[in-house]
């Protein structure tokens, strides 16, 4: 006898049932057998659609990293690319203004620059792929730096999980991670706190420290981070802030809506009747 | 404005580090000078009504108002100046919507920066330009 495995639109297969030839089952033994087929089809389609999703998440994923490298490392190859043009026109000509030692600078700042950029991008990619999420590489995070400072690093997450989408994730992740580079090495703290909270229909990331504030740090100290910060910022339509509080200290601050809330807002009309 | 030999430029791009590269550039050409720089699609519109450059650099994948949406308003806004597509996409999709929005070239930021220029001396000659 042969129960057929499967769910209502896909079929994998049948469970067959051997039996001598004088043997019948009873009307119990095939609702029975025809659950244990019924059990076995949902199995398989949940399996199907758990491997669909992460296959999604990783097609996804792909996309983030190329939009990442057309950001950062296509741009600083294309600057590099024009020094060396610069290099050579400085070198065939003793009399132009710029000198080959300028443009050498500027082509080691620049290969500097591409190095960290890709750091980066390696450090995303290898807290992002392991496929434990944001949570975990926020707590590897700050595990690293507390390593690597004397600062005491406090980690306060209470965003649900799965709330944000893989690029969201990526941006928070990395502008927590340029505050707290700046906290280490600029803000000569003792202290610092990470809070992430969900309210309504955003998300609010905050990094606190206790240290000097923005106001003693040296012009240059924070520029480049905070390019990177109000980049990432942008690009989850977000609003950053920085502020020196008055009881001391630097408070970077970003928020922003994340993409659940805002998904609900324009796709559910188009969603099916029958899906809920 | 003063009449000069000189072809003054615009580069609109999101990339702070390009934008450097690009005004290193056009420092080595004398025949170029650079009027300005914008960082977004918004403020490229604007600044190029103040400036009124012979040429424009825009790059075609930006944050907020992209390249085609910034070339139309550019040409919505009556700008005149050659406008010159720069960018690291190599697709088809972009270099044809490129030329329907009525660039005046197409080219690829990872050709020889000495053709770059070369390029930009021909868009001035009225020829429209396009990398391979």
């Amino acid at each position: 006898m042969a129960f057929p495995v499967g769910d209502q639109d896909q079929r994998f297969g049948v469970l067959l049932v051997d039996m001598g030839d004088s043997e019948t089952l009873e009307t119990w033994q095939q609702r029975l057998l025809a659950a244990v087929a019924g059990h076995i089809g949902t199995a398989i389609d949940l399996q199907q659609r758990m491997r669909e999703s992460r296959r999604l998440a990783l097609h996804e994923e792909r996309g983030i990293l190329a939009r990442e490298l057309h950001d950062s490392l296509a741009q600083s190859l294309s600057y590099l690319k024009i020094q060396v043009t610069r290099l050579a026109a400085a070198l065939n000509d003793p009399s132009d203004r710029m000198t080959p030692q300028g443009v050498i600078e500027e082509l080691r700042e620049g290969i500097n620059s591409a190095y960290r950029q890709l750091r980066e991008l390696l450090t995303t990619f290898r807290l992002k792929m392991d496929d434990r999420g944001l949570r975990r590489a926020l707590q590897d995070t700050v595990q690293e730096f507390r390593a690597r400072s004397a600062v005491d690093i406090i980690l306060d997450n209470q965003l649900p999980s799965s709330l944000l989408s893989p690029n969201e994730e990526i941006h928070v992740l990395q502008i927590v991670r340029e505050a707290l580079s700046n906290v280490v090495r600029h803000a000569k703290a003792s202290q610092a706190r990470i809070t992430l909270r969900r309210v309504g229909e955003s998300v609010d990331v905050a990094i606190i420290d206790n240290g000097r504030g923005l106001e003693a740090r040296p012009e240059r100290a924070y520029h480049y981070g905070l390019t990177i910060m109000r980049e990432r910022s942008e690009s989850l339509n977000g609003e950053l802030t920085l502020t020196s509080p008055p009881g001391g200290g630097t408070r970077v601050a970003l928020r922003f809506r994340h993409r659940s809330a805002l998904a609900q807002g324009t796709a559910r009309p188009a969603l099916p009747g029958g899906v809920r | 404005m003063n009449e000069t030999a000189e072809t003054s430029v615009m580069v609109i791009d999101d990339h702070p580090l390009f934008r450097k590269g690009v005004a290193d550039l056009i420092r080595m050409e004398p025949a170029l000078h650079l009027v300005g720089e914008a960082a977004d699609g918004e403020t490229g519109v604007r600044l190029a009504q103040e400036t009124d450059p012979d040429l424009i650099l825009l790059d075609l994948n930006m944050k907020g108002l992209d390249g085609i949406a910034t070339l139309q308003r550019l040409r919505a806004a009556d700008v005149d100046a050659r406008i010159i597509m720069l960018t690291v996409s190599d697709s088809e999709e972009d270099v044809v919507a490129a030329l329907r929005a009525d660039a005046d070239g197409y080219l690829l930021k990872d050709i020889e920066p000495e053709d770059i220029l070369a390029s930009l001396q021909r868009a001035m000659r009225g020829r429209l330009v396009i990398s391979e």
